[in-house]
């Protein structure tokens, strides 16, 4: 019996006849390595993108605890307590008429928002909250089209007689 | 030695008469103004001006303005697109809503 072809021996491939050896790893490796396809014609019928910067859903639900009279903003906290007679230092002081810090965050059409307020002393702070909370909500809601995910509320400061 | 006069071709980018443009915006009901900075930094620099919130780039243009207070993000993206549209061409329009206006006091 008689061989026509090259057959390999002590570890000799035989010419011309070598097959690529490829493992899966590698075909990942081959693939990522792969020139990208040419970008898809764009759509005619999209419309374009629309950004909403997070200090657009700031300053709404910054409004809307203004527009609750027993609601406002809270003077920044130093070491746990606030700072008496922050105000006249030109730090922000706690005033119901003026609009509190938020802070708010945009992910994809979800938004969340943090916020400190102050609050009339006396005034049920459960009742002052929820408002502000189901407020916020809906307004962010019905303006920009964002869901309102979490609104996080604290009361830093209490607020004796408008002071 | 005086300047040469601004001409039409001046104030085109990209096939885009980017003041004409921004004009347009700019009169939208529901748009307070157009706004540089953050978050996109939108601007056009042109010969001897700069237009404010108006980016054209690749095959898109981008509006960053600031919303009327009381109107809504889908209003303000109707009437931008509306106005936009026949004078952006082939690109597509993008809006950034970069701030929102003061509301109304009644005072």
């Amino acid at each position: 019996m008689s061989h026509d072809r090259l057959s390999p021996g002590r570890g000799e491939r035989p010419v011309g006849t070598a097959q690529p050896t490829t493992t899966p790893r590698a075909e990942r490796h081959l693939a990522e390595a792969a020139p990208a396809p040419p970008p898809a014609p764009p759509d005619p019928d999209y419309l374009g993108d629309i950004v909403i910067a997070p200090q657009v859903v700031a300053k709404l639900a910054a409004q809307a605890v203004v527009e609750h009279p027993r609601a406002g903003s809270a003077a920044p906290r130093m070491f746990g307590s606030t700072m008496p007679g922050a105000g006249h230092l030109g730090i922000r002081s706690s005033d119901l008429t003026a609009r509190p810090k938020v802070n708010a965050w945009i992910d994809a059409s979800v938004a969340y928002i943090d916020m400190s307020i102050s609050v009339r002393w006396a005034e049920p702070l459960g009742d002052v909250t929820e408002w502000i909370r189901n407020t916020v909500e809906d307004r962010v809601k019905a303006l920009t089209g964002l869901t309102v995910a979490r609104t996080r509320i604290s009361v830093t400061d209490l607020v004796a007689d408008g002071a | 030695m005086s300047a040469q006069p601004l001409t039409e071709a001046d104030a085109t980018v990209d096939g885009v008469d980017v003041a004409r443009l921004a004009a347009a915006v700019e009169d939208c009901p529901a748009v307070d103004a157009l706004v540089e900075g953050a978050p996109e930094y939108a601007a056009t620099y042109l010969p001897r001006r700069r237009i404010t919130g108006i980016r054209i780039e690749g095959d898109a243009v981008t509006a960053q303005v600031r919303l009327r207070y009381g109107s809504t993000v889908g209003q303000l993206a109707q009437q931008v697109r509306r106005a936009a549209k026949p004078l952006a061409g082939s690109h597509r329009v993008d809006i950034v809503v970069a701030d929102i206006s003061e509301p109304h006091t009644g005072v």
